[in-house]
């Protein structure tokens, strides 16, 4: 019932999704992929047209605070989780 | 052991604090050995938190296991991941805050990011089912449910955001409650669905897991969807009368034998009990899955984007030619399920195929919400199984991850539609048990744990 997604269709999702492919996994990946996508198409016989295109699950909106003076995050947050800090900043490797 | 016999022991003061540390941290060393259910033991942290404590709680000293997505500061959290092996978190969650002064055992193995029904994705290894080594205990929370059905701890706390609290703790013969959205604070939560997840509760027996809920229950200014109601004390399960219980009529291709067996007794119980039964017959339950296959990929590849190598993820050695380069090292590390959720939601969020997909999923998901509240009009409860089947194989599903997709089929909906919905363990089929899930109306736990409570005490065990 379902089919594998193409080659080219695989890598350009997962250079959106800022992913390596590994050779040895394309085709499993086209296989479930493919699986998956046409099992979700199932939602397309549905009408929908009355419905509204935007979702709560609580029926909640605009949650805001008083606009009062409030101190920010504390910067000594631990930054141990970053390899190389400097003050209050990140090093990073530079890119070029 | 139960919470409520351990707090006597400690009050009567026949086990000391130090004995409970001793004992608990003892078992799991060994028994994780076998099990892999913790990914850390949190003894240095636990012997130092607990360090000139005294009894405030009914949760104080109280042994009980953190699912790994959830930060406790002075803790690694690693969501399950390798991508995170090395993560401090910077500080401690909401609900885990809330829990006071209990012992922290470990943290709980899991699916990595949450991602599966097994506990198989985990970059640590899996998690053996405690009730049969050869099987799976569920996930995602697995080590979790894995911990407390082998008794090395009384309570767990978890995530879930398509059954990963309810099928784990029916698989390992427990009780799972996933409380409605919005009750208990996601803050400290390593986010997967944002619009689908909660902290979830893991213990043996229902009273116990009211004397949980009423610890981690509460607003918090940290999360925005968070909601304020009035506090309640779950361990007072109300009286409930003239109690009506839809009964959901479900395909019953892909429902193993056992399910369907002890989905009928547990029916006969109900019928028993004096409860008016309704048959529900869904118009669009059946897409429940489809639909969150959809829009939980979409939120996960956009929560997954922080994993960018600079806030968090490896952290790549430089020399690139591109910053895309960069970002693609940076994530190569992420298991094979979180590398296909996140293209997943990439395919369905990217353009032309956005309105077909994750457009065409939220009207449905309002159709489905709908279609609840107007049911529950007419009835106080809903009953399902909460799995397809019993636990099943190490091995046996990895492969075909629509497969392990199609496990979560009568969990997915509670999350879609934010109702809180619980399993307790039902029939029992040589030493695994299967299910019961029951639903309740948003916020009306109360009432939940009322009526599993008196289902409990009924059920064949």
């Amino acid at each position: 019932m379902s089919k594998k997604i193409s080659e080219e269709e695989l890598s350009k999702i997962a250079n959106l999704s800022k992913l390596k492919l590994d050779s040895s996994k394309i085709d499993e990946f086209s296989q479930s992929l493919g699986d998956i996508l046409s099992y979700i198409s199932s939602i397309e016989d549905i009408d929908v047209s009355e419905i509204d295109k935007f979702f709560q699950v609580n029926d909640s909106s605009n949650i805001l605070r008083e606009d009062e003076e409030k101190k920010s995050s504390d910067f000594s947050l631990d930054t141990s989780n970053f390899i190389d800090t400097k003050d209050k900043y990140i090093k990073v490797k530079k890119i070029l | 052991m139960s919470i409520s016999s351990l707090v006597k022991d400690l009050r009567d003061k026949r086990i000391s604090s130090e004995e409970i540390l001793d004992t608990y941290f003892k078992k799991a060393y060994i028994e994780n050995k076998e099990l892999n259910c913790f990914i850390s033991i949190s003894e240095e942290y636990t012997r130092k938190k607990l360090a000139n404590s005294k009894i405030e709680s009914e949760l104080s000293f109280i042994p009980g296991v953190i699912k790994d997505n959830i930060n406790v500061k002075g803790t690694i959290s690693t969501a399950g991941s390798k991508v995170l092996e090395n993560y401090r978190s910077p500080y401690t969650a909401t609900v885990v805050k809330n829990l006071g002064n209990f012992a922290l055992i470990g943290k709980g193995n899991m699916d990595s990011f949450a991602f599966g029904s097994s506990t198989e994705n985990s970059g640590f290894g899996v998690t053996k089912n405690p009730l049969d080594k050869n099987k799976v205990p569920g996930g995602s929370s697995g080590g979790v449910a894995a911990a407390v059905a082998s008794d090395l701890v009384l309570f767990g706390i978890g995530t879930d955001t398509g059954g990963s609290v309810r099928q784990p703790a029916a698989f390992c013969g427990l009780v799972g409650l996933k409380p409605t959205y919005g009750l208990c604070s996601r803050f400290g939560l390593i986010a997967m669905g944002s619009s689908f997840d909660v902290p979830g509760i893991i213990t043996k027996n229902v009273t116990d897991c009211s004397i949980v809920l009423n610890s981690i229950a509460g607003f918090d200014s940290n999360d925005s969807t968070s909601i304020k109601v009035a506090k309640k004390d779950y361990t007072k399960f109300p009286k409930l009368d003239n109690v009506k219980v839809g009964v959901m009529k479900f395909p019953q291709d892909g429902v193993s034998r056992e399910v369907l067996d002890s989905f009928d007794s547990s029916i006969d119980t109900l019928k028993k009990m004096n409860v008016e039964l309704i048959d529900i017959d869904f118009k669009y339950i059946n897409y429940s899955l489809a639909v969150y296959y959809i829009l939980v990929p979409a939120e996960i590849s956009s929560n997954m984007s922080r994993y960018d190598g600079i806030r968090f993820g490896d952290h790549p050695k430089g020399g690139y030619s591109s910053i895309s380069d960069f970002y693609k090292d940076a994530r190569d590390k992420f298991e094979d399920e979180v590398k296909r959720r996140i293209m997943i939601g990439t395919y369905t969020l990217s353009q032309g195929y956005f309105d077909a997909y994750y457009n065409k999923a939220t009207q449905v998901r309002n159709l489905i919400k709908m279609e609840f509240s107007d049911v529950f009009k007419d009835i106080d409860f809903l009953i399902s199984p909460t799995t397809p089947t019993l636990p099943f194989d190490i091995g046996k599903k990895i492969n075909d991850p629509l497969e392990m997709y199609l496990s979560d089929i009568f969990t997915v909906t509670a999350n879609l539609i934010g109702y809180p919905a619980i399993s307790i363990p039902n029939k029992k089929f040589g030493n695994l048990y299967s299910g019961l899930q029951i639903f309740g109306r948003p916020f009306e736990e109360d009432r939940l744990l009322s009526l599993s409570y008196l289902i409990e005490s009924k059920l064949w065990r």
